[in-house]
């Protein structure tokens, strides 16, 4: 990706990724993103997002999206160990970049966070707290 | 769940009629068998200790022709065998009864019986983190509600009796198990199951037996939420979705927009 600078890499490009891509576009943010489904490159080529193919945990790949002048990252790939291994894999590639993830198990959250992520976000504990709030409006 | 509680019913008659037969055997045969010897015991201990108002007070000597050493000996040993005998009877009845009542798993109806008295409550549908979690929030609110959780995991079952949680025991699209968890008295319905149609169903029955329930629910698709609305869903919810928008929003906050 060359010519682009303090971008934003988003590495998986499922409900998680495409909500973080939609909200950087929408701000006029430039995304690059890393996705493995052949598919999903196809539908990002023809929405004219700039696209990686290959997997997110490799140098090669972070590399290729240009993450030693990348802003920010972001991880949201749909398996934990992924993400920690591409949290990790970031920072030693870039110690200034902005890391921000997603962890299934809340378990991983500390693990993310001492592997150099700045924010992680837990699906099930976002849920929750909206269910919350919405029980507590109905009591 | 409904089979399970007649045939786990079946059983428990069953067991107490076979208890009772073998105990009131025991005890026929057992008094049979002593009580001549316990009516010579008697003798003995008359003789000994003395029973000034029976009447039949023996003397020593009356009894030492009766009762040479050795017929003393044997009577003292069989009273002895003979209480040791009524010992393991209690024991096993005891036993009989602990084992009729954990196989009839009566922590079970305990639970769905304490979830059908409820109203006014919530029922979380399906128990996993994020009904966990749901659960742990709303311990922490100064005012209690009660709380039903159904789920046919047995484990999750077990886990949840252990922690004094309602459970009903069964699958959540059943109409027959909502109404155990007295839905059609209950104010907010949460499902939180990771599939989509069994939720939508869930949904569908809940909202049959009490229009005014309050339903929420989580979906594992965007465009199966819309479904989730048109079956009468209040609110729903993709963590995904939710977990996107976070992590959009802190990385506008932490990075300079270039517009």
């Amino acid at each position: 990706m060359e010519g682009l600078k303090d971008h934003v890499i988003v590495c998986g490009y499922g409900i998680v990724g495409e909500r973080v891509v939609d909200i950087l576009l929408e701000h006029k943010v430039n995304v690059v993103v890393i996705e493995m489904d052949h598919k999903k490159v196809e539908v990002l080529r023809d929405r004219g997002i700039p696209v990686v193919e290959g997997d997110a945990t490799t140098s090669k790949a972070l590399k290729e999206a240009g993450i030693a002048d990348a802003k920010a990252i972001a991880i949201a790939m749909d398996d934990d160990a992924k993400n920690l291994f591409a949290t990790i894999t970031a920072k030693s590639l870039n110690e200034n970049i902005i890391i921000a993830t997603r962890a299934n198990d809340e378990l991983f959250e500390t693990k993310l966070i001492d592997a150099g992520a700045n924010f992680v976000a837990t699906p099930n504990k976002s849920a929750s707290d909206e269910l919350f709030n919405e029980i507590v409006k109905g009591l | 769940m409904l089979e399970m509680a007649e045939e786990s019913g079946n059983v428990i008659i069953l067991a107490t009629i076979i208890s009772l037969i073998i105990i009131i055997f025991s005890l026929i045969a057992l008094l049979y068998i002593t009580h001549n010897i316990y009516l010579d015991a008697y003798y003995i201990i008359d003789a000994f200790f003395g029973a000034p108002n029976s009447g039949a007070t023996w003397d020593l000597a009356q009894l030492s022709l009766l009762f040479p050493p050795q017929k003393l000996a044997i009577i003292l040993s069989i009273v002895i065998i003979d209480n040791l005998g009524k010992l393991l009877i209690v024991s096993f009845v005891i036993a009989a009864v602990i084992d009729i009542v954990s196989y009839a798993n009566l922590e079970k109806y305990i639970s769905a019986a304490h979830a059908s008295r409820m109203r006014d409550h919530i029922i979380i549908c399906g128990y996993n983190t994020l009904a966990e979690r749901l659960i742990m929030k709303l311990n922490t609110l100064k005012k209690k509600h009660e709380i039903a959780v159904i789920d046919n995991n047995e484990e999750t079952v077990i886990e949840l009796h252990r922690r004094r949680i309602p459970i009903v025991e069964g699958s959540f699209t059943n109409p027959k198990i909502l109404k155990l968890a007295s839905a059609e008295k209950a104010k907010i319905i949460v499902f939180v199951e990771q599939n989509d149609a069994k939720n939508l169903i869930g949904i569908v029955e809940a909202k049959k037996l009490n229009k005014e329930i309050k339903a929420l629910v989580r979906s594992t698709k965007e465009e199966n939420m819309t479904k989730m609305y048109r079956v009468g869903a209040d609110m729903c919810v993709l963590p995904e979705y939710i977990a996107g928008i976070s992590i959009g929003e802190f990385l506008l906050k932490h990075i300079e927009v270039h517009k």
